[in-house]
């Protein structure tokens, strides 16, 4: 038996046994705190297992994509009905038992391992946030924001000035204000291909050709319709390690949290104002706007424990105030920094203006 | 116009014709007056609001411009909630003239919801009816089959209360909604005697899509899907079974809590009894699984403006409160076991053995 432990710095312990050799190979290039282990731990908070041939059956009932349940209860399942069983009972008391098929799709595996590690660490003061993380000029600053606002391209582009990754999309904050890296990966999309061509040197000729195809499309070159377009565009996405990013090694170690710039998009409703402006709202109005992207992020999760307490008519009572403790950590987190403020600009292309602006406010501070 | 619902609460429509105030003048026809019968809850100001394309989809249904978060529907027609007065002062809904009805028919319900929720009374998302004098709730998720079951029983002549939604008050007493039947193709199909009074001209539909649900004409998956979407009808109780429509009932005899049956399917229809506490948690679920474009736009207008709404915010306690005093109180709680929208005869069969 191969078992895998995922060690959250013994805070959460996801206990992998015997997972088939993509998702191993997958799991490995993903995670830092990966080790490989002779004996099954004693007790740990989640326990994954596979098996083959899971997937969706005619008696199910679809929720809604991507949740559903049949006889046995609750599961995810990716676009080829593969599913992952997830056992929400005694969820806040002992270990959760995920069974998966051995064909699941990977990338949707760790989605599923992010859900657990954030709502297991809210026993621990600790919670998912959807955000990146540098250090620069040895402060940690965290950039929490919506999807899509940018925060991957203000990341490269302090990374071009020196600055250490610590995470891309997601990283666990603490209520003491520290911050744990868990993922080794940065997920690039078309608009970071856009601003950085450099990262196209690293992709395979597929994407090369799809992500020239697109940009000449997007021009109007071929005269093709613009949502057949966005559909191709979707395509280029790849993870890379972020040794593949950044020259600078990064080690994951809890760091203390400096600096917050929760990101946001301009609207037309700050036309008047200057194209981008760094803004201090109270903390606890940022901790709702920080709370709510998480908690966005962590939509199946939700319709999955509403669908377990559809069927067995049972609550768990940590799930049930999630959302709260999840706002409680973050207010925290956002008044215990040496300034906690919000950057509002517009679309991908004000990266080097937004990184401007953050570094003469550093300069400043 | 305003529209009161059954004298308690009471909002406002006013704007420009097209499908949005035809629905709503089709849905209401009786509850419309030129006077509010009390304060105004709300406002729907029928306007033109449409963009095309949309520039920034943060998660369909919902998006937000320049005016704020607002909820779509597929041809990309607005509709707008001032969530910041929700509960606590009369706020405004605004809508494009020819939002989709069937969506707008959603989003009005929980408005109005919320509105009695302030009120001490709720909504209950079930088909009621009152038969051998004992009213019964059966509480459904989706397209489970709380429609032909009702149908089943008006047949035998119970007294109608509900298709989708009754108001319950903390008393126990539950009324009727101004509200349409909802029938769609899988009802027609199934109550095909009652298409003469539902609406004639559906009769050569529904005997076409028989014949092609059989594969008689080699339909593909959209065009059945373009049929099924074509037979739906929303009608008046009081139009299809006459004289058989309840408005109100003091106390709650039954409930039988229609499931899926994934189990054992093979098995058949059949009834286990349940508690309050099962019952309060999968009616609460199911009636916030129906909000989830409400709580959805709620929760990314939290994110963009930072603010909360605190009547919306305790929104859950109060009705898990109000449930749970309600539901306790109510000696026969039941589930009822489906395994498809076609056991309706079978479930009658064993509701009336255990009513009477």
């Amino acid at each position: 038996m191969s078992i895998i432990l995922l060690n959250l710095n013994n805070l959460v312990i996801i206990e992998i046994i015997d997972p088939p050799s993509n998702i191993m190979h997958f799991l490995e290039n993903e995670y830092y705190y990966l080790t490989k282990q002779k004996n099954t731990s004693i007790n740990p908070d989640v326990r994954i297992t596979f098996k083959s041939d899971l997937e969706v059956i005619a008696s199910a009932v679809i929720v809604s994509s991507p949740v559903g349940y049949d006889y046995q209860g609750v599961f995810f399942f990716d676009r080829l009905n593969r599913i992952a069983r997830i056992d929400f009972s005694n969820f806040s008391k002992s270990t959760t038992e995920i069974i998966v098929d051995i064909n699941f799709n990977p990338r949707f595996l760790s989605i599923i391992i992010e859900y657990l590690l954030s709502n297991k660490l809210l026993a621990k003061d600790g919670c998912f946030c959807h955000a990146s993380a540098i250090k620069y000029k040895s402060k940690v600053l965290l950039f929490p924001a919506w999807r899509h606002v940018g925060k991957t391209n203000l990341l490269l582009s302090f990374l071009e000035d020196g600055a250490r990754v610590i995470a891309d999309d997601g990283v666990f904050i603490f209520k003491d204000g520290t911050i744990l890296p868990y993922s080794k990966c940065i997920h690039l999309l078309y608009y970071n291909f856009k601003e950085f061509p450099k990262l196209m040197d690293q992709v395979d000729i597929s994407t090369l050709s799809l992500f020239e195809f697109v940009s000449n499309a997007r021009q109007g070159i071929y005269n093709i319709d613009k949502g057949f377009i966005e559909d191709l565009q979707k395509k280029i996405t790849r993870r890379f390690s972020f040794s593949d990013v950044s020259k600078i090694q990064h080690l994951p170690q809890e760091e203390k949290i400096d600096y917050v710039f929760y990101l946001r998009k301009r609207n037309t409703r700050d036309i008047n104002s200057l194209k981008i402006k760094l803004v201090f709202p109270p903390y606890d109005e940022l901790a709702i706007k920080a709370t709510e992207t998480c908690a966005y992020e962590q939509t199946y999760f939700y319709l999955a424990y509403q669908t377990f307490c559809f069927i067995t008519g049972t609550r768990i009572d940590l799930l049930d105030n999630s959302k709260n403790k999840v706002e409680c950590i973050h207010n925290n987190v956002f008044k215990n920094t040496i300034k906690s403020g919000e950057l509002v600009f517009d679309n991908f292309i004000e990266h080097k203006k937004a990184k401007q602006l953050i570094k003469n406010f550093l300069i400043k501070n | 116009m305003f529209i009161n619902i059954i004298d308690k609460i009471c909002f406002s429509v006013n704007g420009k014709d097209g499908r949005v105030l035809e629905f709503i003048e089709s849905e209401y026809q009786k509850n419309i007056t030129d006077q509010p019968f009390d304060t105004i809850s709300f406002h729907v100001d029928i306007v033109e609001d449409n963009k095309q394309p949309l520039k920034y989809i943060l998660e369909p249904p919902v998006s937000y411009d320049e005016k704020g978060i607002f909820i779509f529907d597929t041809d990309h027609k607005i509709l707008r909630i001032d969530f910041s007065r929700i509960g606590i002062d009369t706020y405004h809904v605004i809508c494009d003239k020819n939002f989709n009805p069937d969506f707008i028919a959603i989003i009005l319900e929980y408005l109005i919801h919320l509105s009695f929720v302030s009120r001490d009374a709720f909504f209950c998302h079930c088909c009621s009816f009152v038969f051998h004098n004992k009213t019964i709730l059966c509480p459904a998720w989706r397209n489970v089959g709380k429609t032909n079951l009702l149908l089943s029983f008006l047949k035998e002549g119970a007294k109608y209360l509900s298709d989708d939604w009754c108001l319950i008050d903390k008393y126990g007493g539950v009324s009727s909604l101004p509200k349409r039947l909802n029938l769609l193709y899988y009802n027609l199909i199934q109550n095909s005697e009652l298409l003469n009074q539902i609406d004639h001209n559906l009769i050569p539909l529904v005997e076409f899509f028989k014949r092609a649900l059989k594969g008689q004409y080699d339909l593909k998956s959209d065009q059945m899907n373009t049929l099924k979407n074509s037979l739906k009808k929303r009608i008046h109780i009081y139009d299809l079974f006459p004289g058989q429509l309840q408005q109100h009932s003091k106390s709650i005899d039954f409930i039988f809590l229609l499931t899926k049956n994934v189990v054992n399917p093979e098995r058949g229809a059949y009834i286990t009894e349940s508690d309050c506490s099962k019952t309060v948690i999968k009616i609460n679920e199911i009636l916030k699984f129906e909000q989830r474009p409400f709580r959805t736009a709620y929760n990314i207008n939290k994110a963009i403006t930072g603010t909360k709404n605190k009547f919306l915010e305790k929104h859950d306690e109060s009705l898990n409160t109000l449930t749970t005093q309600v539901f306790r109180d109510v000696s026969n709680l039941y589930e009822v076991h489906v395994p498809d929208k076609n056991s309706t005869i079978r479930i009658k069969e064993e509701i009336i053995g255990l009513i009477t």
